[in-house]
């Protein structure tokens, strides 16, 4: 893990969705898909903790972030401009293990894609043979959707009120996948609520799932103790010990 | 350069600059931005008799300029402390300020027996936990607070600072009785108790429901009793609470504190204690002080 000041060298806002590039060689030579990265947002104290972000994309010697403007700190984010510097802390976390195995399915739930994006390019140059399911609430800007189908391959996105590619949720798509092929291992990211179901899908099914999760933290260094999640061996630090986990041992039942 | 040789009471420090407990770890988590040989001591992560696994998540709630916690003391026990996170830190050329708490005066004295000849520089005494006899915090009532202060001296020879709640009336009173109980100097402010509350669900953002309240929101606070005490008593005084740059540091050494301690910044900025000592070295530097002692305490009335 490295402090740096990452020179900002593209950012593009869609309404409330961002995608954040910074030059980092360093990043980029020491990460993998799952990793983190802790942003500053200010330089003063108000937003007091830095913020986490998946790595989306790491290539050449540029890493990039998908966010979305949800409070003050991703609001702050949002305005910086091509050419400023981001004061980031990374890669952080454990990252995916890489499957090799022939059928893999990605499942993202909103924000989710983030890491799961980055493991799809990974798993692309492996020439594994993956489907990558995408649920989202509704309709996004068309340039995004271009955007993020160019960088996620094989990507099959549902939207709840049906109002872009299928109707239903990502665990709908999960059902749908699961119909036409058995995978051998699957990757989840999104809302506890949608990892929840499909942690018990993989469990009937006897399919490997890890999962992608997020948890407040101050430090994502292992100091904080804040990060700590309920697993079967015990609390678990969701920034050192994840933040990807294999969901038999996570406690879902809250 | 300038003298930054700091002493509390039996305690000597190469510099003012201490990391909080409970914010950096057990040190080694640090290693990998600084060079923690540059610090005037590490206090590590409170340590109780047995092992403690801490409070159910959410743990955490960021304010405006604060920070409130309630990891609830998770820690790895004294055996575990002593065997595995002991030996990187005496590895290091600082101060190891073992801090330590219990729910028993007997359970502090233990502690501090078996901390006694383990190779640590000092211990701080965190004493904003109930005692399971009467319920009372230890640190909010004079008779309790200066026992187990009595207690903990009579079963060491290192130096002891004892941490003070400002969750009192009167702090001075307890400093005072704290100081003639045999400690070698006090570390103020532990965290202000809080809470905070989500209006949409109408529930608390902590799982503990409340917590204690970190970061600069506390610092003129902290900086008002660390005054006080000074004023009132003249003893040794570490000041906690708020510190995020070298500014910061000064004033609390201004007022009188003999050293400080950096807490929730270490979160912010991992090298926040180094870029704070050098930032009191370029203010000796261009004040022209040439000892930091001639700067605590200076405070112009």
């Amino acid at each position: 893990m490295f402090l740096d000041k990452a020179i900002i060298t593209a950012h593009h806002c869609f309404r409330n969705f961002c995608i954040l590039e910074l030059k980092s060689d360093y990043i980029v030579l020491n990460t993998k898909p799952g990793q983190f990265v802790m942003i500053r947002v200010s330089s003063s104290f108000d937003p007091l903790l830095r913020r986490p972000f998946s790595i989306f994309q790491a290539n050449g010697d540029k890493i990039s972030i998908f966010y979305k403007i949800v409070g003050k700190g991703t609001k702050i984010m949002s305005l910086w401009e091509k050419g400023g510097k981001a004061d980031i802390l990374g890669p952080l976390g454990n990252g995916f293990s890489i499957s090799t195995k022939q059928s893999v399915l990605l499942i993202a739930g909103g924000m989710g894609i983030a890491p799961l994006a980055f493991l799809a390019s990974t798993l692309l140059r492996k020439n594994c043979n993956f489907k990558v399911i995408w649920g989202i609430e509704h309709r996004m800007n068309d340039q995004l959707v271009e955007i993020i189908s160019k960088i996620v391959k094989n990507l099959i996105i549902y939207t709840e009120d049906g109002s872009f590619g299928k109707k239903g949720l990502a665990s709908d798509g999960l059902k749908w996948a699961l119909e036409k092929e058995m995978p051998g291992y699957m990757y989840a990211c999104g809302p506890f609520a949608m990892l929840k179901p499909i942690s018990c899908v993989a469990k009937d099914k006897g399919i490997p799932l890890e999962v992608c999760l997020e948890s407040q933290m101050a430090c994502g260094i292992g100091a904080c103790l804040g990060c700590a999640i309920r697993g079967r061996s015990g609390l678990l630090k969701v920034c050192q010990q994840g933040p990807i986990f294999r969901a038999e041992d996570i406690i879902w039942e809250i | 350069m300038g003298n930054l040789e700091v002493n509390i009471g039996r305690l000597s420090l190469k510099n003012p600059i201490l990391v909080a407990s409970g914010t950096f770890g057990y040190g080694r988590e640090y290693a990998p931005f600084l060079d923690l040989n540059t610090l005037g001591g590490i206090v590590v992560k409170g340590i109780s008799l047995k092992e403690m696994p801490g409070n159910p998540p959410p743990r955490l709630v960021e304010v405006p300029c604060g920070l409130i916690n309630a990891i609830g003391l998770e820690n790895v026990g004294i055996e575990r402390f002593l065997m595995e996170k002991l030996p990187f830190l005496k590895t290091l050329d600082t101060r190891i300020i073992v801090n330590i708490f219990g729910n028993l005066i007997d359970e502090y004295a233990l502690l501090a027996t078996k901390l006694d000849k383990s190779g640590v520089d000092a211990l701080e005494l965190n004493i904003s936990c109930p005692n399971i006899q009467d319920g009372l915090i230890f640190g909010t009532d004079k008779r309790l607070a200066s026992e187990v202060t009595k207690a903990v001296c009579n079963a060491t020879d290192l130096p002891v600072i004892v941490k003070l709640t400002p969750q009192v009336t009167d702090i001075v009173a307890i400093a005072e009785k704290v100081m003639d109980a045999g400690a070698d100097g006090v570390s103020l402010i532990n965290t202000f108790p809080a809470m905070a509350v989500d209006a949409n669900t109408r529930c608390p953002k902590l799982s503990n429901i409340t917590g204690g309240l970190s970061g600069p929101c506390l610092k003129p606070i902290s900086l008002k009793m660390v005054w006080n005490i000074v004023k009132a008593l003249n003893i040794p005084v570490i000041g906690i609470g708020g510190i995020c740059t070298a500014e910061d540091a000064l004033e609390y050494l201004i007022v009188g504190a003999r050293a400080i301690q950096i807490g929730t910044a270490n979160f912010i900025n991992p090298k926040v204690s180094l870029e704070v000592l050098e930032g009191i070295k370029a203010y000796l530097k261009t004040h022209g002080f040439e000892d930091i002692n001639d700067v605590i305490g200076s405070l112009i009335l």
